[in-house]
């Protein structure tokens, strides 16, 4: 008899050489989830791909659109610097402008002879035909198909016989832009015979409707479209290019496949070279509920800090905006003046997220943002209370790290939109209104314990419909800049 | 499935894990074919029928291969595949939601007390009679006194206590010396 203690060591000792059968089934399953494994491998990367170029598409609108908006501000900035040159420094009554703007013109005539000069090297012989009062005007005549005149500030009433314009366009110093425009009922003076023959600088014309009309660069930029379509057209063969060489590779290693199950060579080395298969560990069972708390923010601060110059407001006359008029158009209308600071805008917020797939899932929930902005006189706060719908698909699904992209939209009513002056006195300002924002991110996230884990997901928003949008007082940045880079971190928590 | 049985013990653990590493197949198959037979008699002492631990098998596998690169190569091969298996035995146990409290008086009533286990006893009453206890008594039994789990462990796989797991344990054991009697074991038979 067996000390029954020692019930242990019998058991132990028992089960040493137990064995049983599989049934076939079992391998055949098993080498089913091995091959459906490694083929998945080329869908990943070009989810991974497809994900990269709509971020990097996202991003490359995003930055044009930014610098856009900076060199409209300018734009904005330096018509109304114009219009007030054009009313206080041009006397209706003299046909002479003053000296500091006959500096300007001066230096505008200087950029002026690069591109006449250049037109006479582009047609010589047609300028050696022509006398010499008409061959400036001929010269320019014969340039036609390659230059096109801008006419700045078409709608603007003649303000006298000498109607100077200017339209700058550059957000700098730099006069890369230009279009000017002379009329005179007076004939041409040996002067500018003189000037147009030996410097090549400023056509004339002998009646009110002849027009000496010269273009920038814009002309070059008229041809790009083309060369652009070829680009993309271009694009397209490699893009089907690289998806042929992909099935191929899919193929291949499929040949390979069926190469090791008939083989019964022990490691033939040509299998040796198989590229090694990707984790096909399962990851733990996912919940179908997790809750998110998020941070996130739009750009740097530096970043929304160089709006200042571009945007602003006229603080001694705010027009109330028309709701139906163009914001752009608006804006010409308006003086600028004052200038605004924007503070770094952030969000928070509590989502939810509902698994509907294996990898992809459905976000909503609640978010709190707010803006700031200020101006040479106030602040102003703006809090809106959001609900975001977003979709958001795995990529890259892997027991620790998942990536994903997400999309979708935010609906925000404003809270509150709270003005404070610079005696700290606050005060309810206008209706706060409401905004849409349209997002689209990458995200990653990593898990940090059982329950949860870390995310962190850069990406666009695009501001689509903003109340503010018809107002004068840009104290929503997201009015004023409609494509933003944002980045939302967070934690997740896996609620099953 | 035995087609390769002798093919396949040509090679070592360590061409096995690097076949495994590349993505072989072959060296997979062999893996399988090496290690199964054991590893589904490791399955079956943790399910309830042979179905049930031919799908244990199957993820324990899959899990195997995908884990690969983790297997530093320090202890045997087999060792590493079997807390696998076991884990994933573990893993399919808590999905079930099988409970700790089940009644076995039941079972209990039919067999005499206070005797002992005779030498002579095999694998399979063992295994019969192990499958009869509640299957938190089965869980616990067999970490414990086959696959060599302290409480400790074991406490923190089925996410219960450690008294928990010790006192299961002991109800298990005194269950299975009475079962395994040799005067009881005619009658437990009859039983399963």
């Amino acid at each position: 008899m067996k000390d029954k203690d020692n019930i242990e060591d019998l058991l132990q000792g028992a089960f040493d050489d137990f064995e049983m059968e599989a049934d076939s089934r079992v391998w055949d399953n098993v080498e089913k989830e091995l091959t459906k494994k490694s083929k998945k491998i080329i869908p990943i990367w070009w989810k991974i791909g497809l994900a990269a170029s709509i971020a990097g598409g996202m991003a490359y609108m995003g930055a044009q659109q930014f610098f856009d908006s900076n060199s409209m501000g300018s734009e904005f900035a330096q018509t109304e610097i114009l219009k007030e040159v054009n009313s206080n420094d041009v006397n209706p009554d003299d046909n002479s402008v003053d000296a500091s703007e006959e500096e300007r013109i001066i230096e505008l005539e200087l950029d002026q002879n690069i591109e006449v000069a250049t037109i006479q090297n582009i047609a010589p012989t047609e300028m050696a035909a022509k006398d010499e009062s008409s061959s400036a005007i001929n010269s320019v005549e014969a340039s036609e198909g390659f230059f096109y005149a801008e006419e700045a500030s078409k709608d603007e009433e003649p303000i006298n016989d000498n109607k100077i314009e200017t339209h700058q366009s550059n957000d700098t110093n730099e006069k890369s832009s230009l279009a000017f425009t002379v009329n005179s009922n007076d004939e041409p003076t040996e002067e500018h015979k003189n000037s147009i023959a030996k410097e090549s600088e400023l056509a004339s014309s002998n009646s009110a409707e002849d027009k000496v009309e010269s273009e920038d660069n814009s002309v070059a930029e008229n041809d790009t479209p083309e060369s652009l379509n070829d680009d993309v057209e271009n694009s397209d063969d490699s893009f089907l290019a690289t998806n042929n060489s992909t099935e191929d590779k899919a193929e291949s290693k499929d040949d390979n496949v069926s190469e090791n199950e008939s083989s019964l060579v022990v490691l033939n080395p040509d299998l040796n070279s198989t590229v090694p298969d990707e984790p096909l560990i399962k990851k733990e069972e996912e919940g179908k509920w997790l809750l998110a708390a998020s941070y996130g923010t739009m750009p740097p601060n530096e970043f929304a800090s160089t709006s200042k110059s571009a945007y602003s407001t006229s603080e001694s006359s705010p027009q109330r905006g028309d709701p139906s008029t163009d914001y752009y158009s608006n804006n010409l209308k308006s003086a600028m003046v004052g200038s605004i600071d924007y503070d770094m805008p952030f969000i928070t917020g509590v989502t939810f997220n509902y698994r509907v797939g294996k990898r992809s899932s459905i976000e909503s929930g609640l978010q709190l943002i707010r803006v700031s902005a200020q101006t040479s006189g106030s602040q102003h706060e703006i809090t809106y209370f959001g609900i975001p719908v977003n979709y958001s698909y795995k990529i890259i699904d892997r027991k620790k790290f998942d990536l994903y992209t997400s999309g979708g939209i935010t609906f925000e009513i404003g809270l509150k939109h709270k003005r404070i002056d610079n005696e700290g006195n606050s005060s309810p300002y206008r209706y706060p209104g409401f905004h849409t924002t349209l997002n689209l991110g990458v995200g990653s996230e990593y898990k940090i314990g059982n329950r949860i884990s870390l995310f962190v997901q850069p990406g666009m928003s695009v501001s689509v419909l903003n109340s503010l949008f018809s107002y004068y007082h840009y104290t929503d940045v997201r009015a004023v800049k409609r494509f933003w880079p944002s980045l939302y971190t967070g934690l997740r928590f896996n609620l099953n | 499935m035995n087609s390769n049985s002798k093919e396949e013990f040509f090679m070592t653990d360590d061409e096995l894990v690097q076949g495994c590493l590349q993505g072989n197949l072959f060296a997979q198959k062999c893996l399988f074919e090496k290690n199964h037979r054991k590893m589904l008699g490791v399955c079956f002492r943790y399910s309830p029928n042979k179905e049930e631990a031919q799908d244990v098998l199957q993820d324990a596998f899959v899990k195997v291969f995908g884990k690969m690169n983790t297997y530093k190569g320090s202890g045997a091969l087999e060792g590493w595949i079997r807390r696998i298996v076991v884990n994933t035995a573990i893993e399919n146990f808590r999905s079930k939601k099988n409970r700790f409290d089940e009644d076995i008086d039941a079972v209990e009533n039919e067999i005499k007390s206070g005797s002992s286990v005779d030498e002579k006893v095999n694998a399979d009453d063992i295994l019969n009679f192990i499958k009869l206890l509640p299957k938190g008594y089965q869980m616990v039994f067999n970490l414990h006194a086959i696959d060599g789990f302290s409480h400790k462990e074991i406490a923190k796989q089925l996410k219960i206590s450690e008294n928990t797991s010790f006192s299961q344990y002991s109800r298990a054991k005194a269950l299975l010396r009475k079962w395994l009697d040799s005067e009881n074991r005619n009658v437990m038979r009859k039983v399963i």
